[in-house]
């Protein structure tokens, strides 16, 4: 309980190249220090409701940003994303989706599943490093999730 | 001397007989003229002969002259002694024309021996029997002849009654000319339908051949017998106690049956029953007429058949069209993810390689990483318009009224960066309004001026004109000109397929793509798209678009 938000990013990204060029990015902008880099949904799960290999984890220690990507093996983004929004514990905690996708249906589904921002990874790597240093500022710096509720008795 | 008294004697019995005779006869003349006496009978050498005399038999006469029939007199040798008026207007002649000639002298030629025959007859006893007499204009008289003996005293030997039969002749013509055409319609009938006739009960009560011929029964076996020896089975009770409701109500039946001759052999009749009534409104037949109809069934059935083949086959082609589809929906959305993602990495290494060690390679390594670069962004683009050509394809078109004008204006404002400085003249002329979807037809005025500002980039008075040519009320033709570069018609027909290009890559960059966009964007609004051109020319690209108004018939 003393290191509340000892865990400030979650990254969940399955593809090595991207993970690393987000890292670079965040890390250009001196944003990666607490980063943590998760490569698919079940692993993403587990974390956030510390369960599985990460049973010992403190509840209340939560990322203050989810960057999740939306094509990830065994638990896809979508799923990850209903899971946080539709629970009461992890529900304040803002999530962007960043995907290659520009599919209509994956923006509709991922707003209405109550997703925070919602960004297209373009190729131009000065793009891309811009877009997710602007969302990783503005999450992280910017904006104050409310403390979390009480832990279940 | 004593022969002279007796003479004397001999003439004064005379005198006086006369004297008798004389009172006598006066006596009668006075009886007669008083009409006291209507009869005289005389003794003659030949006998007696009974004189009638005109009062008395008045009443007759005037029964004669009025009485419809020809009433004649005739002598013992078939002169005729007497006619009436009615015999004269038969024979359409007058009674002095008459009176005193033969009556055979009236007879037609053919017919000289039946009226002998009739006269001798009538001397012993009477006879009757028609004959056709000849009139005075020459027209034949039938007449029925009713022959009979006077009493031997009497001046006249025969009496003769004619009626006029023209009438009934006439009516017994119209009867056999009806029971011919009767005929003939039941012959034409029978070579043409099947026809039965059944008592109330439904006991068949007469078959044509062609009942027989199809039911392969033999007229013996159906008569007596109802339907049920034809019937298939197929149809249902109802439909059988309807049929029997309708004709017992005395309504006419109309349907298609489906028969089993006596071999097992199915066939289908097209029948029309008709219940018939007799003179107390009883129902006493019915007139069942069918039509083979079995051929026409197959055909139906075929037909059937092939629709339901023709509803099956549409029926997989859609599902295997949706599943195409859905398999194009899942590669393109695998391609969005999964092609761009490499490509981000190879954009993103390179750059940070071309940052991080900068002013590390020689000239030619600084080139190669630039087109290292270079390329991974045109991949870029290329795989992004694709994806957005292929998303056109499945995407709903929201239709809607379209100011052509503004949307026009609005795309020119946007690309106003893409003129990097180069001066450009936009003539936009007033356009009238469409009915479509607003944000395709916006992507078909950001394509369209996009390639007009990009081929005109080399002219020093570029120009481009937006207007609108001609119209026939239901649709209207746009066009978007320029004084560019243009192309060699003879391309002109690859211009609007996917990544087809009539320019090089180092002259005018480009993927392909847009016009192939613009095409599919209004071939979804049910319009064409054409495009003219001459190198180095310039071009104009047409569209055709609906006119605003919604269909005729709705307001």
């Amino acid at each position: 309980m003393t290191s509340a938000h000892e865990t400030e990013n979650l990254l969940v990204e399955d593809n090595p190249r991207d993970a690393e060029l987000a890292l670079i990015s965040l890390n250009q902008r001196r944003l990666a220090n607490k980063v943590v880099h998760l490569r698919d949904g079940e692993q993403a799960l587990a974390f956030l409701f510390c369960t599985g290999a990460y049973a010992g984890r403190d509840p209340n220690s939560q990322p203050k940003v989810v960057l999740l990507d939306l094509k990830l093996p065994k638990v896809d983004g979508l799923e990850v994303l209903r899971a946080i929004k539709a629970n009461p514990r992890t529900k304040q905690i803002p999530v962007v989706v960043m995907t290659s996708s520009q599919e209509q249906r994956d923006v509709v589904d991922s707003y209405q599943l109550g997703v925070n921002s919602y960004i297209v990874k373009p190729v131009d790597f000065d793009n891309f490093s811009a877009a997710v240093a602007e969302l990783g500022c503005y999450w992280l710096l910017l904006n104050k999730i409310p403390p979390a509720p009480a832990s279940t008795p | 001397m004593n022969t002279l008294a007796e003479t004397h004697q001999l003439l004064t019995e005379e005198v006086a007989d006369l004297r008798i005779r004389l009172a006598e006869a006066t006596d009668v003349l006075r009886g007669i003229r008083s009409g006291d006496v209507d009869a005289v009978l005389v003794h003659g050498p030949h006998g007696d002969q009974l004189f009638t005399l005109k009062g008395a038999d008045d009443p007759y006469r005037v029964l004669i002259e009025e009485m419809n029939q020809g009433a004649v007199t005739l002598a013992a040798d078939g002169s005729i002694l007497y006619c009436n008026r009615r015999f004269a207007d038969l024979l359409k002649t007058p009674l002095e024309g008459i009176v005193g000639l033969a009556f055979d002298a009236f007879v037609a030629p053919s017919e000289q021996a039946v009226f002998a025959a009739l006269l001798a007859a009538a001397r012993t006893g009477g006879s009757a029997g028609e004959i056709t007499l000849r009139a005075g204009d020459g027209s034949a008289v039938p007449l029925q002849l009713a022959l009979g003996p006077l009493p031997a005293d009497s001046a006249a030997a025969i009496c003769l009654v004619a009626t006029d039969i023209s009438e009934s002749k006439r009516a017994e013509e119209r009867i056999a000319g009806a029971l011919r055409e009767l005929k003939d319609v039941k012959a034409a009938l029978d070579q043409h339908a099947i026809v039965a006739t059944t008592d109330p009960q439904g006991k068949i009560t007469y078959v044509n051949d062609k009942f027989c011929s199809i039911s392969k029964y033999s007229r013996d076996e159906l008569l007596g017998q109802d339907h049920r020896i034809i019937n298939s089975g197929y149809h249902s009770k109802d439909f059988m106690r309807n049929l029997w409701k309708t004709i017992a109500q005395g309504h006419v039946w109309k349907g298609e049956i489906r028969n089993r001759a006596k071999d097992g052999t199915i066939y289908w009749v097209e029948a029309t029953i008709v219940p018939f009534r007799n003179t107390e409104e009883k129902l006493y037949q019915y007139v069942t007429i069918r039509t083979d109809i079995t051929e026409r069934k197959r055909a139906e059935e075929e037909i059937r058949n092939l629709n339901l083949g023709l509803e099956e086959r549409v029926a997989k082609r859609t599902s295997e069209l949706e599943a195409a589809n859905q398999e194009l929906e899942a590669f393109s959305y695998s391609v969005s993810h999964d092609l761009r993602a490499p490509l981000r990495s190879m954009a993103g290494f390179a750059q940070l390689l071309a940052k991080a060690y900068q002013g590390k390679f020689d000239q030619k390594g600084d080139r190669w990483l630039a087109i290292i670069q270079t390329e991974t962004q045109r991949m870029g683009r290329l795989i992004d318009e694709l994806l957005n050509f292929s998303r056109l394809g499945r995407q709903q078109m929201k239709s809607s009224p379209v100011d052509m004008a503004a949307l026009a204006q609005t795309v020119i404002q946007e690309l106003t960066p893409q003129q990097n400085g180069h001066t450009l003249k936009f003539d936009l002329q007033s356009l009238p309004s469409a009915r479509g979807d607003q944000a395709l037809l916006h992507q078909v005025f950001v394509n369209l001026l996009s390639n007009a500002i990009k081929f005109t980039r080399d002219r020093e008075a570029a120009s481009v004109e937006v207007g609108v040519r001609g119209g026939d009320g239901a649709e209207n033709t746009y066009y978007v000109k320029d004084n560019g570069v243009g192309f060699d018609p003879q391309y002109a027909h690859k211009l609007f397929g996917v990544f087809q290009r009539l320019h090089h890559e180092d002259e005018f960059e480009g993927t392909g793509v847009g016009l192939a966009l613009v095409q599919r964007i209004i071939h979804r609004h049910g319009g064409r798209v054409w495009a003219e051109s001459e190198l180095d020319h310039g071009a104009t690209f047409y569209f055709t678009l609906p006119t605003e108004k919604p269909e005729k018939g709705n307001p």
